[in-house]
C-alpha cells in the first residue's frame, strides 16, 4: 500500500486529473455491469474515487488504482456482512459477486438480500467456493467393483 | 441411505409361469411359420432350394421372416395388453389395496451432458423440476447435471445456465451442476463416477438424456412402483417425441407415438421382469447398479475391444445376473425425448450404435447371464446385422434371376406372391393394428388430427418410411461392414437442432446410393422384367434418396404438414403442463440471448463481474509448478494484447481451469487503459435504466 503522505509532484497531479474522469466511468461500468442499483452505485463510486486520489502516486494508471479500490471495498464488504475475511481483495471481490448472484433474485440483484454468513470460505483467506451442497453436496467415495465380462476382462 | 441390500430372490412362481408361457407362445409363433415359409420358398425357388446359391436365399430368408415374425408378434401381444390388459404392470405389480400412496424416498435426477446447448439442457430440466415441484413432492428429488463438456466455451454457458435456473425457481441445493475434469468412459463413466461421489445418498436414481423431459407425477409414479417391487432394479419408460419441425422428424415423431405405445405394451408382455433399458428416461436402484454394473474395459484388440460403447443393455444384462428385474412401463406418459432432425443425423447415431450393439456378441458369451438376456443381446445385434443379411438376400436373389434356368424349371410366381402377402403383412398389418385402436377410440384420433388426417398420415408415413427403408439397409450395411474391418466409428456430439440439408449435401451423402440403385435396375430389368419389377420398391427408395432426404430435412415442409394436419401428435393438439412450460421457456431464453458484440462466453468468463466470480466459484484455486504457472502468465499476456481470439481452445480450456489466471485476466481487463485493449476485449457500457 502506498503511503498517502508520500509527496506528489505537479506532472502526476496534471496526469491524474486528466485520467480520473475515466477512472470514475470505469468504476461506475464495473458496478453497474455487476447490477448494482445507481443510487448505491452514485455512493460507492464516489468512496472508490475519494479513496483512490489518496492512494494515487502516478506510478500507475488511475483506472488501475481505483478498481483495485473498488475490490477492496467490495473485499471489505464481505468481512463486514459475512464475517469471512479474504487476504487477497480479488477474492473478496469475487466472493461478494458471486454471493450476490446466489442470494438474490433473477430480476434485480439486492446487496441487502445477502444473508449474514451465506458465504463460506473453504480456505480462509485463500480460496471461496460454492458453499457446500449448492453446486454439488459433500462428497462420499464408494468402490463401484468392475463386473467380470469376458475371461480377458481388463479391471 | 444406510438400509442392506435385499437378498435377490427369484421372481414368485406366477411371474415366472407368465415368462414361460408368453415366450414358449413366441417362440411357436416364430419358428413354425418361419418353417412353413422355408419350405414355400424352397418349392417356389427353380432348383428347389438344393443348390449353394438357393441354399445361402433359404438361410437369409429365414432369418429376416423369423424377425419379421417377432415383430409382429411383438406388435399383436401388445395389441392384446392394450385392449385386454395385462395384470403383470409394473406400475400396478403390489399396489396398496386401500389407495393409500406409496411414500417416496431420496431419488436423484441426474442429467449427463456433453457439449450440448446449455439453453436448450436447461430448458428441459427447468420444465421437469418445475413439475416435480408441482406434485409437492419435491422434497424427495435432487437435480444433478453431470456435464462431460470439453469445449471451454460450453462450460461457462452451462455454469451461466445453472446459475440463472436456480435463481429463477429457486433451486439452490437441490439443482446441482458439476463437470468432470477427466472424461474417463464417457456417459457410462460420468454416471459412474457421480454414483462414487453421490451415489449412497439416494436410493434411486432417474437418468434423463440431454433431451429427455419427464412429468413430475411420472417421476413419482415410478419411485413408488420401485418401493413397492424390491426385487425391481429398473424401470424403463416409454420417450415419446414432442415439439419438432422438421418433415422427417415429425413424421419419426408421429409414428413414435401412435405406434410405440402397442410395441411397448407387447415388449412388456413378453420381456416382463427380464427386460432391457435405453439408457434414458428411467429409473434405477442406486445400489444394486453400484455392486454390479461397473463396466471394464475389454481385452484385446479389434473393433471389439476397449470401452463398453453401448453401455445400457449391458448394465440392464449385468443387474439382471445379479438377482434384479428390468421392466418396461409402457402405460406411464410424460416421457419425452428428442430424435435427430434429419435422415443423414438419424443414421449418424445409428452407426454409433451398430458398433456398440455389435460389441455385445463378446458381452453374450460372459458368465452367469440369463438366457432372455443373451437372447436380447442378440437381438440388439441383429437390429443392424438384418439390414446387411436383406441386402445380402437382395443381391442372391439378383445372381439367381440372372443364371439361367435349368431345364424344365420354372418359377412358381402364385407361390412366390402368396409369400410376398405374407410378408407385407407382417410389415405393415402392426402399423393397421396402431390404426385401427386409434380409430376406434374418437378422442385419441382426434388428438391425432381426426380419423380422416390421422389415416393421410399412416399412409404417408408408411409410403416415406417404405422408402427411406432401402437406404437405411445400404448404409446399416456398410456400417456393419466397416465395424467388422475395424474402420474407426466416431463418437460425436449428436446434432439435435433443426437444420435444412442443401442439396448439395444430400448429393454427396447420398449420391452413391442412387448410382447404386440406378445400376442394378439395369442388371435386374436385362436378368428379367417380370423381376425388375418385383425389386422395384427397394430400387425406387434408392433412386428418390437425394430428394426424399434433402426435403424431408426442411423445417419449412414440416410447418406446412403441421398447418395441414399431417403428423400431428396428442402432445401438439392438447400438450401437457410440461411442453408448455419447456416451449414457452426455450422462447424466453432464445429472445435474451447474449448480444454478439459481448463476445463469447469465455470472453464474457473474463470481462463480466457476474460470471466471472460464478466461473471462479467453480474453480478450484490449485497450486501450479513454477513453469505452469509462468506459461499460463504468458497465456494471460498474450491473450491481452493480442485478444482473446488469439488463444486455441486447448489455451482458453488451460485458463478457464485455473482459478488465478481467470483473475487475473479479470482483473487486468477492467484495469488497462481502453484504448490499450485489443477490440476482442469489451468492457460492458453503463445500463443507465437501473
Amino acid at each position: 500500500m502506498k503511503n498517502s503522505l508520500q509527496p506528489i509532484d505537479n506532472a502526476v497531479v496534471q496526469y491524474a486529473q486528466a485520467c480520473w474522469p475515466e477512472a470514475e466511468a470505469r468504476v461506475n461500468r464495473y458496478l453497474s455491469a455487476l447490477g448494482v442499483p445507481v443510487a448505491i452505485r452514485e455512493e460507492l463510486v464516489e468512496q472508490v474515487l475519494r479513496q483512490a486520489r489518496v492512494q494515487f502516486d502516478g506510478s500507475e494508471q488511475a483506472v488501475s488504482v481505483a478498481m483495485r479500490e473498488l475490490h477492496a471495498i467490495l473485499n471489505r464488504q464481505v468481512a463486514r456482512t459475512q464475517g469471512v475475511r479474504f487476504d487477497d481483495p480479488l477474492l473478496g471481490s469475487a466472493a461478494w459477486r458471486v454471493g450476490v448472484l446466489r442470494h438474490t433474485s433473477a430480476e434485480r440483484q439486492n446487496w441487502q438480500q445477502v444473508p449474514w454468513r451465506s458465504l463460506q470460505s473453504t480456505r480462509e483467506g485463500r480460496h471461496f467456493q460454492w458453499r457446500a451442497s449448492q453446486a454439488m453436496p459433500g462428497l462420499g467415495r464408494n468402490a463401484i467393483p468392475v463386473a467380470r465380462l469376458t475371461h480377458e476382462a481388463k479391471h | 441411505m444406510g438400509t442392506p441390500l435385499p437378498e435377490p430372490e427369484l421372481p414368485p412362481g406366477d411371474l415366472r409361469r407368465a415368462a414361460f408361457l408368453r415366450r414358449s407362445f413366441l417362440a411357436a409363433g416364430v419358428v413354425l411359420p418361419t418353417l412353413a415359409g422355408i419350405a414355400l420358398l424352397a418349392d417356389t425357388l427353380p432348383h428347389g432350394g438344393r443348390d449353394a446359391l438357393e441354399i445361402l436365399i433359404l438361410f437369409l430368408f429365414a432369418v429376416l421372416f423369423a424377425w419379421l415374425w417377432i415383430g409382429f408378434w411383438t406388435a399383436s401381444f401388445g395389441l392384446y395388453a392394450l385392449l385386454a390388459g395385462d395384470r403383470f404392470r409394473i406400475t400396478r405389480l403390489n399396489a396398496p389395496p386401500d389407495g393409500h400412496d406409496t411414500p417416496l424416498t431420496s431419488t436423484a435426477v441426474i442429467m449427463p451432458i456433453c457439449n450440448e446447448d446449455a439453453d436448450e439442457v436447461f430448458a428441459r430440466l427447468r420444465a421437469t423440476y418445475l413439475s416435480v415441484r408441482d406434485t409437492g413432492q419435491l422434497e424427495h428429488f435432487d437435480f444433478y447435471i453431470l456435464s462431460d463438456s470439453y469445449s471451454p466455451e460450453k462450460w461457462v454457458e452451462e455454469e451461466l445456465a445453472w446459475a440463472r435456473l436456480c435463481r429463477e425457481v429457486d433451486g439452490f441445493e437441490r439443482i446441482h451442476y458439476r463437470r468432470r475434469r477427466y472424461r474417463v468412459k464417457k456417459k457410462s463413466g460420468n454416471v459412474v463416477d457421480f454414483l462414487r461421489r453421490w451415489g449412497d445418498r439416494h436410493e434411486y436414481m432417474i437418468v434423463l438424456d440431454a433431451d429427455s423431459v419427464m412429468a413430475g407425477s411420472t417421476l413419482v409414479t415410478l419411485v413408488q412402483a420401485m418401493q413397492r417391487n424390491p426385487r425391481v432394479g429398473i424401470i424403463q419408460t416409454l420417450p415419446y417425441t414432442a415439439g419438432m419441425g422438421s418433415l422427417y422428424a415429425r413424421m419419426q415423431q408421429f409414428a413414435n407415438r401412435l405406434y410405440a405405445p402397442m410395441f411397448a405394451a407387447g415388449l412388456a408382455f413378453w420381456w416382463l421382469g427380464d427386460g432391457q433399458y435405453w439408457g434414458h428416461n428411467v429409473i434405477i436402484r442406486t445400489r444394486p447398479f453400484m455392486t454390479f454394473c461397473g463396466l471394464p474395459k475389454l481385452g484385446g484388440k479389434g473393433p471389439f475391444a476397449g470401452e463398453i460403447l453401448s453401455h445400457d443393455f449391458v448394465e440392464a444384462a449385468l443387474i439382471h445376473r445379479g438377482g434384479w428385474q428390468v421392466w418396461v412401463a409402457p402405460d406411464l406418459d410424460g416421457s419425452w425425448e428428442a430424435v435427430p432432425p434429419t435422415l443423414t443425423d438419424d443414421l449418424k447415431r445409428d452407426r454409433r450404435w451398430c458398433q456398440g450393439n455389435l460389441q455385445h456378441a463378446r458381452i453374450m458369451k460372459a458368465p452367469g447371464l440369463h438366457g432372455m438376456q443373451r437372447f436380447l443381446l442378440f437381438n440388439g445385434i441383429m437390429a443392424y446385422v438384418n439390414a446387411l443379411l436383406w441386402g445380402l438376400l437382395l443381391a442372391a436373389t439378383t445372381l439367381a434371376a440372372l443364371r439361367p434356368l435349368p431345364e424344365g424349371a420354372m418359377t412358381d410366381l402364385d407361390q412366390a406372391l402368396r409369400l410376398f402377402m405374407v410378408t407385407l403383412v407382417l410389415l405393415f398389418v402392426p402399423k393397421l393394428m396402431s390404426l385401427g385402436l386409434a380409430l376406434g377410440d374418437g378422442e385419441r384420433a382426434r388428438l391425432f388430427g381426426g380419423r380422416l388426417r390421422l389415416s393421410v398420415s399412416v399412409l404417408l408415413e408408411t409410403l416415406l418410411s417404405a422408402l427411406m427403408a432401402p437406404v437405411r439397409m445400404v448404409f446399416h450395411s456398410r456400417f456393419v461392414i466397416q465395424t467388422l474391418m475395424n474402420r474407426k466409428v466416431a463418437w460425436g456430439t449428436q446434432q439435435r437442432g433443426e437444420r435444412d440439408m442443401r442439396w448439395s449435401e444430400a448429393a454427396r451423402d447420398y449420391g452413391g446410393v442412387t448410382a447404386l440403385g440406378v445400376v442394378w435396375a439395369v442388371v435386374a430389368w436385362w436378368a428379367d422384367p417380370v423381376f425388375f419389377a418385383w425389386l422395384s420398391p427397394v430400387l425406387a427408395g434408392l433412386w428418390l434418396a437425394i430428394p426424399m432426404v434433402a426435403l424431408t430435412s426442411r423445417g419449412r415442409l414440416g410447418q406446412a404438414a403441421r398447418e395441414a394436419g399431417i403428423f400431428l401428435t396428442p402432445d401438439e393438439t392438447r400438450p401437457g403442463p410440461e411442453l408448455l412450460d419447456l416451449w414457452s421457456i426455450q422462447r424466453h431464453y432464445a429472445s435474451i440471448a447474449p448480444a454478439p458484440e459481448a463476445g463469447d462466453a469465455f470472453v464474457r468468463a473474463a470481462v463480466d463481474p457476474n460470471i466471472n466470480a460464478l466461473h471462479l466459484g467453480f474453480t478450484r484455486r490449485r497450486h501450479a509448478p513454477a513453469a505452469t504457472a509462468a506459461h499460463r502468465a504468458a497465456l494471460v499476456s498474450k491473450a491481452l494484447q493480442n485478444g482473446p481470439e488469439s488463444l486455441s481452445s486447448a489455451e482458453r480450456g488451460e485458463l478457464l481451469n485455473d482459478f488465478d489466471s481467470m483473475q487475473a485476466l479479470h482483473e487486468k481487463v477492467w484495469a488497462l487503459d481502453e484504448a490499450r485493449l485489443p477490440p476482442g476485449w469489451r468492457v460492458p457500457p453503463l445500463h443507465h435504466s437501473d
